[in-house]
């Protein structure tokens, strides 16, 4: 279990939104870009690596409780999904690095 | 004016599509989309509408109308079907396509050749442009874009696991612009109502697919259409609020009989009793079924016609009841059942005959067949009356009679086969 801030330095992450909502605990991390395997699989208080950028993500980690979701790959969230994600207050983060990369530094924190 | 049924599929590739098969080309997809009897196609390659104006071409007088289209893939990876009125608004549609797409060159040895073939099938050129990669447009801007040209956007098979609007963005987006959804040719429009119900808000179609001649209107819509329908006849309908006039695949109720059936030899029946009943004065279609399994106390009962009750922890086989039960009441009638432990299952359901959502019987014969060659031991009576006629049919005098033959012996089911065949001739055709 590790405080969000200190992943987000770790992973050179910038905070797309909500930057007042960090104080959040991030117990483990899910990798999968089909949303309906994401709404199965992943566990509450989990960061969620995805390069979809689709509105939709935003409902998805609201639903499970994810502490955040990191858009990979220098990938950029669409205008709606930052907007929606600060009504829903869903942390979005996005990184330059490729979702191995960035899986490879929260496992090694992580586990 | 009387409302006609007419078929179409409105998702069909040619060969253009480098997944698809090399036969498809314009002349022969018309030819078996006639052979299916198929009124109406949609022509729809992955992103591209290069052989559309060939097969319009090539559907001239041939009584079939081809409706200009494409399958988009949009950046999550989702596909969607994009229709469109006319063959310019489809081709300025491609324009927009082509400049989303990834500038790469296809490898026609890895992914399948993309020839752009005439009105005869020629081949008249390769597309170099790369079609099997997703586009840099959202769902949304697509949906939009097409909406805009006039066009019809439906996201294709929702049902499956990969590239469907459902699996890459896990729900439907609200507000989107569609004017359907697409259910493959492995669900039928009652499965997917029960295991999704967030579809039920769209008008739902079938289509087959095709990349291949023999699935050409494998899987059709039925729309419902005062003359012979065009484009706008298929908008219309799909976006009608005065009664649904879009009929996608419907189980056969000789599925759900097979499933139910299923349900008593699991449950310990020897002996099930099946019963079709249809008469034209009350306009009623209905279905006995009755075993001597194990039965259900009163809890179990009421829980079996949830759908999302199953006593299996594995397949998804629990759903007999509930599809049976649905398909009953959406055409104005029910599904009685009665149970009780050690007195075995009995089930009644009644359907309107003539209701437009009455599903037809389907090949009886070969379901009774099926039944028997599975449970050789099972005493099956079926009696089938439609009217003042009958089919009769008594696995366990039939057993009788052949005393140490065994009932799925080959010469036996031969003969029943005929037997059942001969009964139905009688019957009458038109009644089944």
């Amino acid at each position: 279990m590790m405080k969000l801030p200190n992943l987000i330095q770790e992973l050179e992450a910038q905070v797309k939104c909500c930057e007042a909502s960090l104080d959040r605990d991030v117990s483990w991390c899910y990798c999968s870009d089909l949303l309906s395997d994401v709404m199965a699989n992943a566990a509450k208080d989990s960061i969620w690596i995805t390069l979809q950028t689709h509105p939709n993500i935003v409902a998805v980690a609201s639903l499970i409780g994810l502490s955040a979701i990191l858009i990979s790959r220098g990938a950029v969230p669409d205008p709606e999904t930052l907007e929606k994600a600060r009504q829903e207050n869903v942390v979005i983060l996005t990184t330059k690095l490729p979702t191995f990369e960035a899986a490879g530094i929260l496992y090694k924190l992580l586990s | 004016m009387g409302l006609m049924p007419y078929k179409m599929d409105l998702h069909i590739h040619t060969a253009l599509s480098p997944c698809a098969q090399k036969e498809m080309t314009p002349p022969k997809i018309i030819h078996a989309a006639r052979a299916k009897g198929l009124h109406l196609i949609a022509v729809t390659d992955h992103n591209t509408a290069e052989n559309v104006q060939a097969t319009i071409e090539a559907a001239r007088g041939s009584g079939i109308f081809v409706i200009p289209g494409m399958e988009v893939q949009t950046r999550e990876e989702v596909h969607l079907i994009c229709l469109f009125p006319s063959i310019s608004a489809c081709m300025s549609w491609q324009d927009t396509v082509y400049k989303n797409l990834p500038d790469l060159i296809n490898r026609p040895e890895v992914f399948g050749a993309q020839p752009v073939v005439d009105s005869t099938g020629q081949t008249v050129r390769e597309l170099d442009r790369m079609l099997l990669i997703s586009t840099n447009m959202t769902v949304e801007s697509t949906a939009a874009g097409v909406t805009d040209l006039g066009g019809i956007c439906i996201p294709a098979h929702v049902d499956r696991p990969s590239y469907s609007l459902i699996s890459a963005l896990g729900f439907i987006p609200e507000d989107l612009p569609i004017q359907a959804v697409e259910l493959s040719r492995h669900i039928s429009t009652e499965e997917a109502s029960l295991t999704m119900p967030q579809l039920n808000k769209h008008c739902h179609i079938s289509s087959s697919d095709a990349h291949c001649l023999q699935d050409v209107g494998i899987n059709p819509t039925i729309l419902f259409c005062a003359r012979r329908p065009n484009f706008d006849d298929v908008k219309n309908a799909l976006g009608s609020n005065s009664g649904r006039k879009v009929l996608a695949k419907v189980k056969d109720l000789s599925m759900h009989i097979i499933d139910i059936v299923q349900n008593s030899i699991e449950a310990g029946a020897t002996k099930v009793e099946l019963e079709i009943l249809e008469d034209a004065v009350h306009d009623s279609f209905t279905i006995g079924i009755a075993d001597n399994g194990r039965g259900m106390d009163i809890e179990t009962a009421a829980k079996a016609i949830d759908p999302f009750f199953t006593t299996r922890k594995t397949r998804r086989v629990g759903l007999g009841l509930p599809l049976l039960k649905a398909a009953a009441e959406r055409c104005e009638g029910s599904l009685i059942l009665d149970s009780a432990p050690g007195k075995g299952t009995s089930l009644r359901a009644t359907f309107r005959h003539s209701h437009i959502d009455r599903a037809p019987l389907g090949n009886i014969i070969d379901t009774i067949i099926n039944l028997i060659v599975s449970n050789p031991d099972l005493d099956l009576y079926f009696h089938h009356k439609a009217n003042d006629k009958e089919v009769v049919f008594n696995a366990h005098e039939l057993r009788e009679q052949l005393e140490d033959v065994p009932l799925n012996n080959p010469a036996v089911i031969n003969w029943i086969k005929n037997y059942l065949a001969d009964s139905y001739k009688e019957l009458g055709a038109g009644n089944w």
